[in-house]
This record gives structure tokens, C-alpha cells and sequence, in this order.
């Protein structure tokens, strides 16, 4: 059977669509406000005539492509081409700001690579056994694990914690705009019918993202900084985008885990790209010996990001195969792809249906492979954005960012969402409120709070006893208090240990 | 009081307006609906309380304390901002096209870009990526 998936995955067809989907993927990806289920969605109709492997071949491979591609840009030039991107521009824009945007780029390809090749290989090897894990979550587990990702805003609040918390309870606030689920009531939309569906993520990530930089960066031309980086293109193509064997041994465990942690994540329905990149990077600043380079360049904050949001896809296709339950928005798409196809979620997938399956599957590896053989690549030629001036910069930024926000519905008020959030982003950035806990707090909020009202009616009043039935929930709790906690406690006992440190400068 | 103080103490006080705005709005609201928001307004108000109380006790006193928002910094940017709101309200008129070859010639010519044959090229070059792009192959309604 895998023989025959190989011949299958070697033919003319499979591997032209597949470069063919790795290519437009990477491009959909980088820019603003596409997204990898827009790009999915569109090429549905162009596999009805072609075979189902090669089909699903190439929509796989645009997936993950596309879910790379995003922090290219949030790299680059602080523009995530994707949700699932927003982290990795918290150390990644940083990162190039020093002159390191080639390494940026470079590692965030590698951890894009091992993250979707590690999830490739778990899809292949135990896809039935992980498929399982999503059967024993329920809206209470669910609710704790959205209570665990807002545990994160306090680590990526940069300096000023309670500025950081003020803007990931706005997004928790923004988060709560529209028709309420349970109700139907219509919340904070002042008789605005566009807000009843609440505010889009990805017009407001553009506005807080792309439309602030340009902003920021029009006080910077007036300031002299006429480019992102002043330097030459030989001294920004100069150097390797590869880690060094330094740089790979220091990020080799963190994408290691959030690869692990992208699997998991993506197995869960309805969870994404986006939380698996947020999870991760607060896993990887917890862990870290240095948690004060994470928001200034750390590479280690890239890496966790980006393997994780790349191992949600493969993550995503496990319960999709296997139990016809997708575990993003795209695999839903995809879902209907496959369905169309003529193949059906299950046991038979995998064993009568088994060589189309496998083809699929390792049609799947293979594209996180060449994605990072062709991020690798143009690499050096995508750094240039850097040194192109802003006075160029910022206008064609405005142009991609409004399309790329009314191309989401064809909604000229996703337009005006993208230009608030915008302003907000400017002068929230200005105070010293930090931007990324807001996206947040709008993507953990709604889901908070539906699975918490769900949580309710399942329970029918014993909360307490429908909580300790549920072992899964009870470790949820208590990594939510420890996120809560721990930092508190750890900054108690290193000051016990090390002595307080204000005392020790004084007396020198 | 410091200029650090002073930004602050507005920054307090246009958010907690705001806030109590917000939280009237929820008092016509049944319960459950009502509830979340209420919650997180609820934290907004106190944390924006325990940042003014601790700017206060920091930068009151410090008449070293810089601001971070001055007229001079942000006049530009906004006029920007104003523009690009311009270019938002052009495009729901004109179409995407349209707007956007005004825009992107407006800011280059604003902002200063050299040589002057540069700015026809990167429009035309940027105009036909987005049309092959969104036009052709994404099929988005834009003209």
C-alpha cells in the first residue's frame, strides 16, 4: 500500500501541483489578510477534475505553506501574513531591526520545516492512536485551555505588565462585540448591523500590526529613519539564513516542544494555528534561562512560534482523517474537498482507500520539506524588503493591507474596522501598550466564554462534581493556576536566593 | 506634575470614561448576555486604576519624567492616518484601482520618493501583481 502511495506521490501530476501549492502558498501567506483558508477555499473547485491525490496533495500543501509564508513578513517588516504568524513578529521585527533579518527568516523557515515534517511523520505513524485524544475533550476542558492561552498575556506584556493586562482585557472586551451565542442579544454593535457578527480578527490584526508600523514608521522618516535597515544589499544578503550549530543546539529543544505542542493543539477542533503559536511561545519563555530576551530578538521566541504553528496543520489532518472532525478552519474546507473526492473519514480511509491516504500523507511531508528548501532560497532576495525605503514601504503596505482586509467578506467595513484598530495600535504603541496580548484576548475570549456557557448548561448546576469527574480538567486547572502563579513565585524565590537586587546596586 | 503624570492622568481618565460608557450600555442588556462584558469591564476599570495609582507614585514628583505623545511627534502620522482614511473612503466610491494608483502616487510624492520614474513603475508594477492576484486568480470583486 505504501509502495503504490509512493508511485502515486511520484507521478508528473502530484509533484507539479505540489510545487505548484507550495509556491502559492508561500505568497498567500505573506500577504496580509490572506489567509491559508481563503487560498484553500479558492482551489476546492480546481481539484474536482483533477485525481483525489493530487487534489488534496495540493491543498495540503498550500496549507502549510501558507501558515509559513505569514512570518516572512511578520519578520520582515512586522506585518503577519496570518493570525498564526502575530507571535513570531514579537521577536522576529526586533530581530531585523539588529540586522539580523536574514537569521529571522532563516530560522523561522527551519522551525516552520522540522514543526510541519514532525506533525507529517505523527500523521503517518499514529494518526489513529492521537485521534483519540480529541474525543476526551469537552466545552469544560476546553474553557481551562482557553483560560491557560490568556495565562500567556502577562509573559507578552513586555515591560509594563499591567499596561500588557489592560490590552489583552480590551481584546477580551472587543471579543464580546456582536450577537452573544447563547442569546442571540446584540452586544456593543450601537445598531450597526456589520458588528453583529462580532469584529473580525483579521482586519483588526492588519490595523494593529501593518497599519500601526506604517504609522510609526512616518514618525520615524521624519526622525531620519528613512528604512527599516540602513545598510547595503550586500551587507543584508551577507551571512547565512542557516543557524549556526550554536543557534541549533539552543533551538533544537524548543522546536522540539513546540512541535509536541502544535501536534496536541491541532488535534483539538476548532483551536488553529494562531493558539498553538501563542501556547508555545509562552512555553518557550517559561522555559527559558533567559525570558528577558524574549520581545527583543530572541530566536528561540521565532522558532517556538513557528514549529508550532506549523505542526497544528499536520495536527489539524489527524482528526480530520481519521473522524471526519477538522481540526481548523481549513481542514473543515478541506473536509468538503475530500468528501467530494469521494473519500470518507475513518477506518477505511487507511486501509481500502490506504494508497490514496498514504500519497496524501506523504505528499504532506514532502511539501513542509521543499517549503524549507525554497524559504532557504529566496531567503536572501525576501531580506531585501528591508532596505527598500520606507517612503516606497509604506504606501504599498496601506494598498496591501486595505485589499487584504476587504478581500476577507468583499467588505468595505472590515476596511474601517482595519483603520480603527489602527489608530489604536499607533497610540496604544506610543503609551507603551503592547499590542500582541490584544489579538490575544479577541481570538481566547469567544472561546472562553461559549465553552464556559456550555460548560454550565452540561453540568446542570454541579459544577464541582462535573469538574473533579474529569481528570483532563483537573491538570488544565492547575497548569492555568500555575501560569497565574509561577512567575510570582519563581521572582520571590530568585530575589530569597540571589538577595534584592536594587540593594546590591545601591551599595555598589 | 510631570509631563509622564499628566499623560497618564488623561490616558486614566479617557479610558475609564470610556469603560463606564460601556458598562451603562450593559445595564440594558439581559443578564446572561450582560455578564461576560461586565467581568471584563469590571478588570479593565481596576487595572487602569492600579496604572495611574503606580504612574502617579512614580512620575508625579519627577519633573525629569518625558512624556511619550508630543504634538510635534504625532502631527504627521496622523495627518497619515487622515489620508489613509481618505484613500479608504476614495476606494468605496472609485473602486480599488482607482483609489489606489491616487494613493500610492499622493504618498510617494508626499513622502519623497527618488528618482521621480520610480513612482510610475512601482504603481503599474504593484497594479498588475494585485489584479493578477486578487483579480484573476483569487476572483475578489475589486474593480
Amino acid at each position: 500500500m505504501l509502495l503504490s502511495a509512493v508511485a502515486q506521490l511520484f507521478s508528473w501530476e502530484c509533484l507539479s501541483v505540489l510545487f505548484i501549492g507550495v509556491v502559492a502558498g508561500m505568497v498567500v501567506g505573506a500577504l496580509p489578510g490572506l489567509s491559508a483558508s481563503m487560498a484553500v477555499a479558492l482551489l476546492v473547485p480546481l481539484t474536482f477534475k483533477m485525481d483525489p491525490a493530487p487534489g488534496l496533495v495540493m491543498l495540503t500543501a498550500v496549507y502549510t505553506s501558507a501558515i509559513y509564508g505569514g512570518s516572512v513578513t511578520a519578520c520582515l517588516i512586522h506585518t503577519p501574513g496570518t493570525p498564526a504568524s502575530a507571535a513570531t513578529a514579537i521577536d522576529g521585527f526586533p530581530l531585523t531591526k539588529q540586522g539580523k533579518g536574514l537569521k529571522a527568516v532563516g530560522i523561522s523557515t527551519i522551525s516552520s520545516m522540522i514543526g510541519g515534517t514532525v506533525s507529517a511523520l505523527a500523521l503517518l505513524i499514529i494518526a489513529p492512536q492521537l485521534a483519540k485524544v480529541s474525543l476526551w475533550f469537552s466545552s469544560l476542558e476546553y474553557f481551562l485551555l482557553a483560560c491557560f492561552g490568556l495565562t500567556i498575556i502577562g509573559s507578552m506584556s513586555g515591560e509594563n505588565m499591567v499596561k500588557g493586562l489592560i490590552s489583552g482585557a480590551l481584546g477580551l472586551l472587543f471579543g464580546t462585540v456582536g450577537l452573544d451565542l447563547l442569546s442571540g442579544y446584540p452586544r456593543f454593535t450601537f445598531g450597526v448591523i456589520p458588528l453583529e457578527s462580532g469584529i473580525q480578527l483579521i482586519p483588526a490584526m492588519i490595523g494593529l500590526f501593518a497599519i500601526s508600523q506604517v504609522l510609526v514608521s512616518v514618525e520615524g522618516i521624519r526622525k531620519g529613519q528613512h528604512k527599516i535597515l540602513e545598510g547595503s544589499v550586500k551587507d543584508l544578503a551577507a551571512g547565512s539564513p542557516w543557524p549556526t550549530r550554536q543557534e541549533m543546539k539552543q533551538i533544537l529543544p524548543t522546536v522540539g516542544i513546540s512541535s509536541v505542542i502544535g501536534i496536541l493543539i491541532g488535534i483539538l477542533p476548532g483551536t488553529g494555528c494562531d493558539i498553538g503559536s501563542w501556547v508555545a511561545y509562552n512555553n518557550a519563555k517559561k522555559r527559558s534561562k533567559h525570558p528577558e530576551r524574549f520581545g527583543k530578538g530572541a530566536i528561540e521566541g521565532i522558532a517556538a512560534s513557528e514549529s508550532a504553528n506549523n505542526a497544528v496543520t499536520g495536527g489539524a489532518l489527524i482528526p480530520m482523517l481519521t473522524l471526519g472532525i477538522p481540526g481548523s478552519g481549513t481542514c473543515a474546507i478541506m473536509l468538503g474537498g475530500m468528501m467530494i473526492q469521494g473519500l470518507t473519514p475513518g477506518y477505511e480511509l487507511f486501509t481500502k482507500q490506504g494508497s490514496i491516504t498514504y500519497a496524501i500523507i506523504l505528499g504532506f511531508l514532502l511539501a513542509n520539506i521543499l517549503m524549507g528548501v525554497l524559504g532557504m532560497l529566496v531567503a536572501k532576495y525576501a531580506v531585501r524588503i528591508c532596505i527598500i525605503p520606507n517612503a516606497i514601504l509604506i504606501p504599498l503596505i496601506v494598498g496591501l493591507a486595505t485589499i487584504g482586509a476587504f478581500a476577507i467578506r468583499n467588505s468595505g467595513f472590515d476596511v474601517t474596522v482595519m483603520l480603527v484598530f489602527g489608530f489604536i495600535g499607533y497610540f496604544a504603541r506610543k503609551l507603551g501598550f503592547a499590542t500582541a496580548p490584544m489579538i490575544l484576548g479577541m481570538i481566547l475570549g469567544p472561546m472562553a466564554e461559549k465553552n464556559w456557557n456550555q460548560t454550565l448548561l452540561i453540568c446542570r448546576g454541579d459544577l464541582l462534581g462535573y469538574f473533579v469527574s474529569r481528570p483532563i480538567s483537573i491538570v488544565l486547572f492547575i497548569m492555568v493556576v500555575a501560569g497565574l502563579f509561577m512567575p510570582l513565585i519563581m521572582r520571590f524565590f530568585s530575589k530569597k536566593t540571589l538577595g534584592d537586587p536594587d540593594a546590591v546596586s545601591k551599595e555598589d | 506634575m510631570s509631563k509622564k503624570a499628566r499623560e497618564s492622568l488623561i490616558t486614566s481618565a479617557v479610558l475609564l470614561a470610556v469603560f463606564g460608557f460601556l458598562y451603562a450600555q450593559t445595564l440594558r442588556m439581559p443578564d446572561t448576555p450582560a455578564l461576560f462584558p461586565r467581568m471584563c469591564l469590571v478588570l479593565l476599570t481596576a487595572l487602569t486604576l492600579i496604572m495611574l495609582f503606580t504612574d502617579m507614585r512614580k512620575y508625579a514628583k519627577d519633573a525629569s519624567a518625558e512624556g511619550n505623545i508630543y504634538w510635534k511627534d504625532i502631527a504627521v502620522p496622523l495627518l497619515i492616518f487622515l489620508a489613509i482614511v481618505a484613500y479608504a473612503v476614495l476606494f468605496d466610491l472609485a473602486g480599488y484601482f482607482p483609489a489606489t494608483v491616487a494613493m500610492l502616487v499622493a504618498f510617494m510624492i508626499a513622502l519623497k520618493v527618488r528618482p521621480w520614474w520610480l513612482i510610475p513603475v512601482i504603481t503599474a508594477g504593484y497594479s498588475v501583481f494585485i489584479y493578477l492576484m486578487f483579480v484573476v486568480w483569487l476572483k475578489v470583486s475589486i474593480l
